[in-house]
């Protein structure tokens, strides 16, 4: 930290006032007891806990327990997201927390809550970085219903270039495995295939489900034994960016040490050349006079996560002035009927769409 | 991390444990200080003020939704807070609120003076959230609902300042 930092902070804690005595003891409107932390829902417990009361009810009324034992089955079984374990009489409608990684190049992991709203969007590589790097943007995706904002990132890969609209491909949705999750993948790729079918694009949407721990290793997380609640908790208190996760973890200790990060990071004598280059198609979001600055090196973790966001924000103008005309071109949206032509018969030629997906990464 | 926290001493405290508010206090008087600050600039009226935020903290902490940003939400008393001064104090400036303001302002020396005579009021409200409470960029976005790119430049901007102010004064 700058010396000069260092003394404000001093000056600053000379002046903080001690808390007086009239807050100190002022009352609490507290509530009754503790607020609880959000549990994972446990179905074990819960069919414990009603199973005690089930069987004192039988014992004192057991014509209206063999009714219910017939009517709840029936009614529940009618009704969307019940679970399937089979227990008759006593399954709950759960709505929990869902995990999907959504892959492009970029590559981002998205929480979503129980009413399926995108709580988190975490960045898994640089090219991910570049889309959320902008609070506006993830703006347009946190809050949002985990279709809109999938949709939302997946239109901004396309803008940048990362997906070719004029090309055919395929992108990879994957769900962490959970039968009561607001969101199952197949609503996110029925979302997605609508857009490219709108778009005109022959891009594939590959689904996937993965158990919680082949799911976590494919997106690079950290596992959690709470389930998507879990994860989804994890998420929430990382860093959203890549490059400031790696910072974190790499963490130099001297300032020289920050420096060498950041060039083994990003080559600066290329981006400089390739934002020079096409600098006169920049037009908004990005000041070249932020140029200038990245030349220096940082000696701090905040000055490498300044001149990183300057970085990103130029990367983010550079790749979409570049690739506007791809994006804008007229295409003719592809039927319903033409879009599973096309699904079929690359099934047929790769055995399966995970198959041509794999294809594509080789 | 700090969130987690923080979290978890509200919660304490949503039980009545007083225990838990002074450290709570202890633990975010400098954040809560320096943020109110760059709204009222001056050390008697952010002194009352952060009594009476740390009051408005035990009034409705059952508002307080667990699991949340706690930070976020204390920040956000405060700003409302400090912003409520300033909109009465607009209406009611009197003789002696300038006297007090100057008063304080001679009295000041050192870095801090130096900021508040450099920096725009966005510029030092920045850099306090970055240097002294510790937030991202992008966090300081979000509070100041202002893009993350215009937090950057903003901050870069303000070091430079300081950097170029203290220079002459020393």
């Amino acid at each position: 930290m700058d010396s000069w930092k260092k003394r404000w902070i001093q000056e600053l804690d000379g002046k903080i006032p001690k808390l007086s005595e009239e807050v100190r003891n002022a009352p609490i409107y507290a509530s009754a007891e503790e607020q609880p932390t959000k549990k994972r829902f446990s179905f074990r417990d819960w069919v414990l806990a009603h199973k005690r009361r089930f069987y004192g009810v039988i014992a004192t009324a057991s014509a209206a327990v063999a009714t219910l034992t017939i009517v709840l089955p029936i009614a529940l079984q009618s009704t969307p997201g019940t679970s399937s374990s089979g227990e008759s009489g006593v399954l709950p409608i759960v709505n929990t927390a869902s995990v999907m990684l959504l892959e492009i190049n970029p590559k981002a992991v998205f929480s979503v809550d129980k009413e399926g709203v995108v709580t988190d969007v975490v960045a898994l590589n640089q090219d991910a970085d570049v889309i959320i790097s902008d609070t506006a943007r993830t703006a347009e995706m946190e809050g949002k219903t985990a279709q809109q904002a999938m949709q939302t990132f997946v239109d901004y890969a396309a803008k940048l270039g990362y997906l070719n609209l004029n090309a055919q491909s395929a992108i990879r949705v994957t769900e962490y495995e959970n039968e009561t999750a607001s969101v199952q993948v197949t609503d996110i790729g029925a979302s997605l295939e609508t857009y490219f079918k709108t778009m005109g694009a022959q891009i594939v949407v590959v689904q996937d489900t993965l158990s919680g721990e082949e799911f976590c290793q494919r997106a690079g997380i950290e596992n959690s034994d709470q389930g998507t609640d879990g994860v989804a908790q994890s998420l929430s208190a990382l860093p959203a960016l890549y490059s400031e996760r790696e910072a974190v973890e790499q963490s130099p200790t001297d300032a020289s040490g920050w420096g060498e990060l950041f060039n083994q990071t990003l080559s600066i004598k290329d981006f400089f050349k390739w934002i020079w280059s096409i600098k006169d198609i920049i037009s908004n979001g990005f000041d070249l006079e932020l140029l200038p600055g990245l030349s220096s090196d940082p000696q701090t973790f905040e000055e490498y996560m300044s001149k990183m966001q300057v970085y990103l924000t130029g990367r983010f103008a550079g790749l979409q002035a570049m690739h506007k005309n791809i994006y804008e071109d007229a295409r003719e949206e592809i039927s319903d009927s033409d879009y599973q032509a096309y699904l079929d018969g690359l099934i047929e030629e790769h055995g399966s769409l995970s198959a041509y997906w794999e294809s594509l990464q080789k | 991390m700090r969130h987690i926290h923080t979290d978890k001493l509200l919660r304490r405290i949503a039980t009545g444990d007083n225990v838990a508010f002074e450290e709570l206090y202890e633990r975010t008087k400098r954040g809560v200080f320096s943020f109110l600050h760059t709204y009222l600039h001056n050390y008697a009226d952010t002194e009352d003020a952060m009594q009476t935020v740390y009051l408005k903290i035990k009034m409705h902490i059952s508002s307080y939704r667990a699991g949340t940003n706690g930070d976020a939400w204390i920040l956000q008393i405060a700003k409302n807070h400090a912003l409520d001064i300033v909109r009465s104090k607009k209406h009611t400036q009197s003789i002696d609120d300038i006297e007090i303001a100057t008063e304080s302002f001679s009295e000041e020396h050192g870095v801090m003076d130096v900021m508040q005579k450099v920096l725009s009021e966005e510029e030092y409200r920045i850099m306090t959230l970055h240097v002294v409470s510790g937030y991202k960029h992008r966090e300081i976005a979000e509070i100041l609902d202002c893009p993350t790119g215009t937090v950057t430049s903003k901050y870069k901007r303000a070091v430079e300042k300081m950097r170029n102010a203290l220079k002459e004064v020393e």
